[in-house]
């Protein structure tokens, strides 16, 4: 019996990691790491740059792309014939978001190794974190169709803003230096709600 | 558009895409908008600016929703049955285009009612040419929406809808912090808001950025759906003609607007005044400014007049001025509440040869100091001006008054040896 489980188990990963676009998420996020590394070393080196805090933006966008790019494995191809199946599917999805978002993390902060603290790999960590979380709740809640928009639209808008008043720092978080111990909760609950809102729910049909 | 397309239009602007871009136009125009209050508020030009400004999100995001839509009958593996159908291909297309373009077209002229509501009553300065500024807006977001489409078409991935939003947003980040001589910054659709005071662009920014905006979303949507693409060279070379008119501009485009920098000035003496558009503050700032005034009265020389910042100081010759910097405005144009009106005197010292200027400087500091009845902090002060300031406002009101009114003579022609007399009196 248990030798008949163990195939059985591996095919099961090896099905569920191709139905969930697993070969292409990965080439994507080394794809949007090495463009990471690239933006980043140009902002810092450009002429007239004021070096590694140039880097903001990078550290603010780079992990809604990557977010966007792992979140490419959220929905299912049929979630309502993949939810028949008698799989502990919220185990799984929950497993899911943090392989993503370790994954993610992981990928990014290995470009950002320079000045870490300085909208380097701390930020781009915690971005990541915040980012992939609040795609994974609006995956919950609208589904994955456009479940990297809202995100997008708030990064964006806090973007030109910039508001260095360290009270403002629990919704400018992504645009805020480590330094700032108020900005990491933010992205914390996030990562916490979308992790466990995507686990309990699934993607929603859209 | 036959019938049929017309009612594909309607189901569109009702179940499409079209509702989303109303909204994230909608929210985020008004979340940008109201960040910049301070840089609009009873402005017109600055509110121009400002709508501009926020097309460096909108833009993007009319880009993301442009791919989006541009994508969704691959993704919904219908594009062969829409192949299929006995219609010209560019009937679907401009039905996609139009819904997401009125989409955002709907939720940005909601931002923009709103908040010229709000400019219209306290302006003070309706001239520029602000509205060509304005309505440039809704052609630009059309150009995001059409390169949007473009790109869904071609590139068949999931990340295409976010990359193209953060590249186009990258982009004009670049263009604006990358343009040495200015050209390239309007060939994006984001306009910076502080270079709308006091200044007004010249038609042929307006003129250049309707072809290349016009002519790149006719390029787009020509590529796209035209049997024969050859045809898209007629809009491209529009759009090339209006980009080649941009970024032959001369300097950076915006020109100083001798009107909206006229200045207007409160009725009743001491003179207060302050630029044209910003006239609006004119009741609330002349109390305090005529408060300042009425302490240099009987100073032989000394100002009578207080003018806002951003005047050609030029124009006033060796006249002797108070400045004020009104600072920061609420959204219906009153002064920000418990926030300071400056009005200040810094008296100037032009002497020649530098060694005298360095000598008397401090005499110039102190005599601001007098002005601005700021007295000397320890920490940055030399001691030679904490102790002038100290003996200074000890002597009787009319010495004081005197003795400012001889360092404006004395300065005036860098006289040493009264400036040396005047060093004795507050020693």
């Amino acid at each position: 019996m248990t030798g008949r489980r163990r195939p059985g188990r591996f095919r099961f990963v090896r099905l569920l990691l191709r139905a969930r676009n697993a070969p292409p998420i990965a080439t994507g996020l080394v794809a949007v790491a090495v463009a990471t590394w690239a933006a980043a070393h140009w902002l810092a080196t450009k002429e007239g740059s004021a070096g590694a805090i140039e880097r903001l933006p990078v550290a603010a966008l780079a992990p809604l792309l990557g977010a966007a790019v792992a979140s490419a494995g959220f929905p299912a191809a049929d979630e309502e014939l993949e939810r028949t199946a008698a799989v502990r599917w919220r185990r799984i999805r929950l497993l899911q978001v943090l392989l993503a978002g370790v994954a993610l993390a992981g990928a990014l902060a290995l470009t950002g190794l320079w000045e870490p603290r300085q909208y380097g790999a701390f930020e781009l960590v915690r971005n990541a974190a915040g980012t992939l979380g609040a795609i994974a709740l609006a995956t919950a809640l609208i589904g994955a169709r456009l479940a990297w928009l809202p995100v997008a639209g708030y990064l964006l808008a806090v973007l030109p803003a910039q508001p260095e008043d360290p009270a403002t720092a629990w919704w400018s978080w992504p645009v805020q230096p480590w330094a700032s111990s108020l900005a990491r909760w933010p992205a914390a609950v996030l990562l916490a709600l979308g992790a466990a809102g995507y686990a309990w729910r699934g993607a929603r049909s859209s | 558009m036959s019938r049929a397309s017309w009612r594909a239009l309607r189901t569109e602007l009702l179940r499409g895409t079209a509702p989303v871009a109303a909204l994230a136009t909608l929210v985020l125009g008004a979340v940008l908008m109201y960040s910049e209050t301070n840089s609009w508020a009873a402005r017109w030009m600055p509110f121009a600016a400002a709508v501009r400004f926020s097309t460096g999100v909108l833009a993007p995001i009319a880009i993301g929703l442009g791919v989006w839509q541009g994508g969704r009958e691959r993704r919904r593996r219908i594009n062969e049955q829409l192949a299929s159908t006995a219609r010209p291909a560019w009937q679907p297309l401009l039905v996609s285009f139009a819904a997401v373009t009125l989409g955002c077209w709907l939720g940005l002229v909601v931002v923009v009612v709103a908040a010229g509501a709000l400019v219209a009553p306290v302006a003070t300065y309706t001239g520029g040419g602000w509205w060509w500024l304005l309505a440039i807006t809704p052609v630009t977001l059309a150009a995001a929406t059409a390169v949007g489409i473009a790109l869904g078409r071609a590139i068949p991935t999931w990340v295409a809808a976010p990359a193209a939003m953060i590249v186009g947003y990258g982009v004009q980040v670049i263009a604006h912090d990358n343009s040495p001589t200015g050209g390239l910054e309007w060939l994006v659709p984001s306009v910076l808001i502080y270079n709308a005071f006091g200044q007004t662009l010249p038609g042929q920014i307006h003129l250049g950025q309707a072809l290349w905006f016009g002519g790149l979303a006719a390029t787009m949507l020509v590529l796209v759906a035209a049997r024969r693409r050859v045809t898209a060279t007629v809009p491209a070379a529009v759009a090339l003609a209006g980009a080649t008119v941009l970024v032959a501009s001369p300097g950076y485009g915006w020109e100083p607007d001798p009107v909206a920098s006229e200045l207007v000035c409160a009725e009743e003496d001491p003179r207060v005044c302050l630029l044209r558009y910003e006239g609006f503050l004119l009741d609330d700032v002349t109390p305090a400014a005529q408060q300042v005034l009425a302490r240099f009265e009987g100073v032989p020389g000394g100002p009578s007049r207080a003018i806002g910042t951003g005047y050609d100081w030029a124009l006033l010759g060796d006249e002797p001025y108070l400045l004020i910097d009104t600072g920061r405005v609420t959204i219906t144009g009153d002064l920000y509440p418990g926030e300071w009106l400056v009005v200040s005197w810094w008296p100037t010292l032009p002497c020649e040869p530098f060694d005298a200027y360095g000598e008397y400087l401090w005499l110039a500091d102190l005599a601001g100091s007098w002005g601005n009845q700021q007295e000397p902090d320890p920490g940055w002060g030399t001691p030679e001006l904490v102790a002038g300031y100290a003996t200074l406002t000890a002597l009787p009101m009319a010495e004081q008054q005197a003795w400012i009114g001889d360092f404006i003579a004395a300065s005036r022609s860098c006289d040493r040896a009264a400036l040396a007399e005047l060093v004795e009196r507050v020693a």
